[in-house]
């Protein structure tokens, strides 16, 4: 049995895998700089208990995701970016359990950052992070069911 | 490289001629073709990761002589082909020796 977090990294990684934009060039938790633009990746934030504990049988949590778009072009880079954070949206907020109903209680939009741009290489490269934030239910013995 | 510095200041110990060997193309050099001008210049594209993103820095070090006499016109957004590929000069950085750097993109 997985922590229920993972099971929802697991659930958003394949929810955001296969946009029109980014393909399949999406990774989660990488560690080296992405290689194949446009791409997506997916970073596991904090995973709070906002409430505390106020029930002997469940905990719920706010698990923070970040997926970050990423983008290279000597086109308007920001137009780019406002694709990909279309699609991203509408991903994860057409199903707000995604796909797990008895975990995922809601999904809620967090806000982006503010687009970035470099000039420093062959072509501009943008950025841009995508917050949200997943609540979810387990169990308060165990955290994976 | 290019510089010595004595009490401060910035002396050029390059001529012509030793310019013309740093930018020869039976050593380092190659050539660029600049509004279909062959210009001929050292190429160096390093890696580069901006933004977590994988990428490289493409620029042309040449004779700022060369340069200006040959292609008078040059300037940011001027096309150059090196190595059979195409990019726009985004900037121009003259070191005050007769050496110019062309920062360029790929177009």
């Amino acid at each position: 049995m997985t922590h229920r977090a993972e099971d929802i990294m697991v659930a958003v990684l394949a929810k955001v895998t296969g946009l029109v934009v980014t393909g399949t060039n999406v990774s989660r938790g990488r560690s080296q700089p992405v290689e194949t633009v446009p791409a997506l990746t997916l970073e596991q934030g904090e995973d709070l208990i906002p409430d505390g504990i106020n029930n002997l049988a469940v905990v719920d949590r706010a698990l923070s995701i970040r997926v970050i778009a990423y983008v290279k072009s000597n086109a308007q880079f920001d137009t780019a970016l406002n694709l990909i954070r279309e699609e991203v949206y509408a991903a994860l907020m057409s199903d707000r359990t995604q796909g797990l109903p008895n975990i995922v209680l809601d999904t809620y939009p967090m806000g982006d950052d503010d687009p970035e741009l470099s000039g420093d290489a062959e072509k501009n490269i943008g950025r841009q992070v995508i917050n949200f934030e997943i609540h979810y239910r387990h169990s308060l013995t165990n955290a994976g069911a | 490289m290019w510089l010595f510095f004595i009490k401060g200041k910035k002396m050029s110990v390059e001529d012509a001629a030793d310019l013309a060997s740093f930018f020869d193309t039976d050593e380092h050099a190659v050539v660029a073709v600049i509004e279909s001008v062959n210009v001929s210049g050292v190429f160096d594209n390093d890696y580069i990761d901006a933004l977590d993103v994988s990428g490289t820095v493409p620029m042309f070090t040449c004779a700022a002589t060369d340069l200006y006499a040959i292609v008078p016109a040059v300037g940011r957004g001027t096309t150059a082909v090196i190595n059979s590929v195409s990019y726009i000069i985004e900037n121009i950085k003259n070191d005050g020796t007769g050496v110019a750097i062309l920062i360029l993109s790929e177009a």
